[in-house]
């Protein structure tokens, strides 16, 4: 009897452990701080990629001491990557900025906030329309959002671009040109779904890790997915790959072509789907971003020209692996996911790829059922949720208003409460151009005199540096205002350097690659005299008010971040009341009202608070509960498409529900490699390091695991020109040069005649030697293909 | 004498009712509920008759999954 | 040619030139200056390896200092781990020690160890080799890992030292974070109870990775015959981000 009593209380063990386990996974929607040995944990998006991993902090003593993954994020499901892991650790390099600088007699020296601020409102003041603000990606939406608003609807300027210029814009014409709105349609449960996985040009084992891992591990639970890795180079990607396909750097677009052509060739291609959702379409002349419509037979001529053989002598590719793909395409019992990023973003055809790849999905059918969808990722945390969604873009407005659209601005000056007319028509300077300017003298063209950087390195990151950023540095009565957390290749040069909170030392909001929007609460103070971007951007629109700037004021006289609290108004100009309210949920409460024209609607800030994100279009239901929405334009989940259709394009370009099939034909890229240069150069990331290196490269942990710079070459042409594995040699490209060692054989394996350099190490900059050509759409530049020479020092 | 560890998913508003259920049920011993799931221990003469009784507890109203955690059957004959 | 997928367990058992590039790694890292290894083609490396190389092939191809490793010498190292059980609980000293070298590897208590010993680059990772089952190289123990199978270990763990053949510039940044530290033990309700566990159970699932025979001296188990340590060691909720559950019984 004893016996039984024990395998009782056995069974009822087991059985409570795993329904607390059970529970503990479904509970997903409250978020309880959970305290731990003195350790107090708490939810918020990891700081890096645009991935957007939830982790929980734990804080103790005031201090930031562990991390875990968070269990109930749908995102990571628990796990990080290496960065991830140790993202607490970016908080307190010992280098931190702790007080304001100011640069007197060429060396930066500590000044007041109240001068700072002063300088900074004095130079808007004295050139209004000379001030230029350089965001980014990684500002919360919030800063984003106040970023916008002080310049586009105080200032009456478009001068606001973002370093996302350089990272997502061909995504956006991609996706707008195709769908008439931005953003992927699928999400990451596509990657638990799909058959098939393309990498286009994209390393995500190491840029977006847990993402790579979420497909791979299907693998070790004895799914099969099989993996496509079509680039240029070997990657850590390839090496989970059953396909590797390489192609010559720019000849993609042959690529996805030839998957084309093949479908039609054949018959192959999803008649029904096409018919009933899609349309042709090519380009018009001049050229813009929606071209002319087409018919079937005029795309079918025109696609004819690319045979897999054809295909083959442009790209590399051998022809029956184009066809290999074009069977994958064609079978519809396959779910097919395609994912890109920089490869084909950083392109100067950077909107005609992305239409392709579209294209190809659209042709096929491969489109809106789960596991069936093209999805670009994007590499900072809020690229989308800041950038695309709030419009920080020279030439939008916020939810996916456009400045030249004059029902927008009257629609964004009517929630603003200010003036009408306020907000001008025409775009302002995108990124390149406005680096440009600023790096020519005033009287030869260049009318921008001041920039104020927050949260990006463009002193590392702008292409071409010795074009578009040293020169600046050099022409008296130009202005850099850098706002950061740590001396950067940009605050090094910079006139003014302002300290910065970073992560959970504020509040934020980020909305990642899958329209998921994440919020989280300040843990921790700043060190020393370091404070919020956005407090900085509030005090001096509001020190702009003192001054007498009319912009300031709203149609009511009110200063146009007014905030109130018991029907007082809150001086959150004033850092010691900054934390009095939540400016953040105030913020974002506004620019919730900007996001039902397109359909991006967000939840109230509230709900935020409590999920691991929400994916928009979030609809209120009947209930009163929120719910977010996974597949867009599949009417089995999206609110908003038309029940009586399976798939509806709602944004169309056409207004009739078709989402248009591009064709764009290959063009050569506009610098190849030649006899004085005769080496491709790709530029690119690190799995240990994020973007700049400005946070990874302070965490020991990822420092060692990769503390430098260094090309990799293919040991065919190392042998040729006598370099060994290690040593030092010379780069030049037409515009800059760089001393680095060899690594053969290493992480990455570039085929013969080319070549690769990771762009994290400030002291090895990579952009000395990239090109500034770019999209003529996007506007973004092309850091992945140059041309270069190499000779080996000494 | 098969003795099996269960977790039982109960419909949303249904928890209370489906605990009176299972307290009238034989060889059923209700461990303490979290939320929607209810950890269990059944236990049954014979096999078949284990079988039975989850079967039973599946198809109680309000009940929308009955997950089987563990089965001790040392004694049976298999 | 293409790799296959690192899934298929066979491939990787089957492939010693696979095996071998994984100790190449191990062993370059124990030499004091590891020399720039000399230009290689990949088109060789990436041809698949056959199991028992021919004299030529072993006098053309960088094979590292185990490349002519037969892959049941792997399941040697396998073998070679003791197996033999504490004869009692560990000594407070072994435990401390243990918890200390622990740290060594770990940002704060809980972050993925960073990789003590070289590896190549190139490759996917042929950690599961030693680190599935645990192994014994020439005294250094490979922990079995704590986790269920995840193929991308890069994922997470870093690596210790630069992963370049030179050009190592050995810095490590000023940080002033101070990470989580263990607790130490877990509690015992009374002298002689089981104690429970002190740490999260999520990527430690695996008891035996630290508390069986590749474990440090100081954490392993003296009763390894029990397999199931859940039924006398309780984990904690709130360290297992289940915190949210239920409220103690109130003794009514």
């Amino acid at each position: 009897m004893q016996r039984r009593d024990f395998i009782r209380s056995s069974a009822m063990t087991a059985a409570t452990l795993a329904a607390s386990r059970l529970a503990a996974e479904e509970s997903n929607a409250g978020d309880t701080p959970r305290e731990v040995d003195g350790v107090h944990f708490q939810k918020a998006p990891c700081r890096f990629c645009g991935t957007g991993c939830h982790v929980q902090v734990g804080v103790k003593g005031g201090k930031v001491v562990a991390i875990q993954g968070d269990a109930k994020a749908e995102v990571n499901k628990g796990l990080l990557c290496m960065k991830g892991y140790h993202v607490g650790l970016a908080l307190y390099g010992k280098d931190r900025l702790t007080k304001p600088l100011l640069r007197k007699n060429g060396k930066l020296v500590p000044i007041s906030w109240k001068e700072a601020i002063d300088t900074i409102a004095e130079r808007i003041q004295a050139d209004p329309k000379g001030f230029a603000m350089y965001g980014s990606g990684q500002w919360t939406i919030p800063e984003g959002y106040a970023a916008n608003k002080l310049v586009k609807g105080g200032l009456g300027s478009n001068h606001v671009d973002p370093n996302a210029r350089l990272c997502m814009a061909s995504a956006v014409t991609g996706f707008l040109s195709t769908y008439g709105v931005d953003e992927p349609a699928g999400c990451y449960d596509d990657l638990d779904n799909c058959d098939v996985l393309i990498t286009w040009g994209n390393n995500p084992a190491e840029m977006h890790p847990v993402l790579f891992s979420r497909v791979m591990d299907r693998r070790s639970r004895g799914e099969r997915v099989k993996l496509i890795d079509i680039g240029t180079r070997r990657t850590r990607t390839t090496e989970f790959a059953d396909e590797y396909l390489e192609f010559k750097p720019h000849t993609d677009l042959a690529v996805a072509n030839g998957i084309a052509q093949q479908l039609i060739e054949r018959g192959e291609w999803d008649r029904e789907f096409v018919e009933k959702n899609c349309a042709f379409r090519e380009q018009d002349e001049p050229a813009t971003l929606n071209g002319k419509a087409m018919d079937f037979e005029a795309y079918k001529a025109a696609i004819a020209h690319y045979t897999p053989e054809k295909v083959a002598e442009i790209s590399g590719v051998p022809a029956e692996k184009i066809r290999m793909l074009a069977d994958l395409f064609a079978s519809k019992d396959l779910k097919i996911t395609s994912l890109w990023c920089m490869g084909m973003n950083q392109h100067t055809r950077g909107t005609a790829i992305n239409n392709l790849v579209h294209g190809v999905h659209l042709l096929s059918g491969h489109f809106g059922r789960p596991g069936d969808a093209p999805t670009s990722l994007t590499g900072q945390p809020s690229a989308c949720g800041t950038v695309r969604e709030v419009g920080t873009l020279a030439h939008a407005l916020p939810g996916g208003r456009v400045v030249t659209n004059a029902d927008h601005r009257k629609q964004a000056e009517d929630i603003w409460n200010v003036p009408a007319g306020r907000i001008p028509e025409k775009p302002g300077y995108h990124t390149v151009e406005m680096w440009k300017r600023f790096s020519t003298p005033k009287d030869t063209g260049g009318d921008i005199s001041t920039i104020w950087v927050q949260v990006t390195n463009p002193g590392q990151t702008l292409p071409n540096l010795n074009q578009l950023f040293f020169p600046s540095r050099k022409i008296p009565g130009k202005f850099l205002i850098v706002s950061d957390v740590y001396p950067t290749a940009t605050t090094e040069h910079a006139d003014l350097v302002l300290p910065s909170a970073l992560w959970v030392e504020k509040n934020g909001v980020f909305g990642n690659s899958e329209r998921r929007t994440q919020q989280w609460f300040r843990m921790v103070k700043p060190p020393g005299e370091a404070r919020d971007d956005c407090w900085q951007l509030i005090a001096v629109a509001h020190r702009l008010l003192e001054l007498g700037n009319e912009g300031m004021k709203d149609r009511d006289g009110k200063f146009i971040f007014h905030v109130e609290k018991d029907g007082k108004a809150v001086p959150i100009w004033d850092f010691a009341h900054y934390y009095d309210v939540n400016v953040d949920q105030h913020l974002f409460e506004e620019y919730r009202k900007f996001t039902r024209l397109k359909h991006k609607d967000l939840a109230p800030y509230e709900e935020y608070t409590k999920a691991r994100g929400l994916r928009w279009p979030v609809v209120q239901q009947k209930d009163g509960s929120w719910r977010e929405t996974k597949f867009r334009f599949a009417s089995f989940d999206d609110p908003y498409a038309d029940k009586s259709r399976p798939i509806d394009f709602y944004h169309s370009t056409t207004h009739d529900h078709r989402a248009q099939i591009w064709f764009r034909p290959y063009e050569p890229p506009p610098e190849s490699p030649d006899k004085e240069f005769p080496f491709w150069l790709c530029t690119g990331r690190v799995i240990e390091h994020w973007h700049s290196g400005t946070l990874t490269m302070r965490i020991p942990q990822l420092r060692r695991s990769m503390p430098g710079s260094y090309i990799e070459m293919h040991p065919d042409d190392a042998a040729r020109l006598r370099i060994a594995n290690g040593e030092k040699v010379l780069v030049e490209s037409r515009r800059g040069k760089l001393e680095l060692s060899a690594w053969l054989n290493g992480r990455g394996r570039p085929p013969r005649g080319s070549t690769f350099i990771p762009f994290f190490d400030e002291t090895l900059l990579a952009n000395l030697l990239t090109l500034e050509d770019y999209d003529p759409f996007s506007k973004q530049p092309d850091y992945k293909k140059c041309a270069v020479r190499i000779r080996k020092i000494g | 004498m098969p003795i099996s560890g269960l977790i039982l998913t109960t419909r949303p508003g249904s928890e209370a009712c489906v605990l009176d259920a299972l307290r009238a049920v034989p060889g059923v011993t209700l461990g303490e509920p979290m939320g929607s799931r209810v950890p269990l221990v059944a236990e049954a003469p014979t096999l078949r008759a284990a079988r039975d009784l989850t079967e039973t507890l599946m198809r109680m109203d309000g009940v929308a999954f009955v997950d089987v955690v563990s089965v001790d059957f040392q004694d049976e004959e298999l | 040619m293409s790799v296959s997928p690192v899934g298929n367990r066979a491939w990787q058992l089957g492939s010693a030139g696979i095996v071998a590039i994984a100790f190449v790694g191990f062993f370059t890292g124990l030499k004091q200056s590891p020399e720039a290894a000399p230009v290689r083609d990949t088109q060789e490396l990436e041809q698949p390896a056959d199991p028992t190389p021919s004299y030529g092939d072993l006098r053309t191809r960088d094979r590292g200092a185990l490349g002519d490793l037969h892959p049941s010498q792997v399941q040697r190292f396998a073998d070679a781990v003791d197996r033999t059980p504490p004869e009692g609980p560990a000594s407070e000293t072994d435990f401390v020690g243990a918890v200390a070298a622990r740290q060594e590897t770990r940002a704060y208590w809980g972050a993925p160890p960073s990789i003590p010993h070289r590896v190549n680059d190139s490759r996917a990772p042929d950690c599961l080799v030693c680190h599935e089952k645990g192994a014994n190289i020439a005294g250094n123990l490979a922990p079995r890992m704590s986790h269920p199978r995840y193929d991308s270990c890069f994922q997470c763990h870093t690596l210790s030292q630069d992963p370049r053949t030179a050009g190592s510039q050995g810095i490590s940044p000023e940080n002033s974070f101070d990470g989580w530290k263990s607790p130490g033990h877990g509690s015992r309700a009374w002298q002689g109870a089981p104690p429970t566990m002190p740490h999260p159970t999520r990527m430690r699932e695996t008891c035996i990775s630290c508390h069986g025979p590749t474990g440090k001296v100081g954490l392993r188990t003296s009763h390894p015959e029990r397999q199931n340590c859940v039924q006398c060691h309780t984990s904690s909720a709130a360290l297992d981000q289940r915190s949210t559950i239920g409220t103690p019984p109130t003794g009514r």
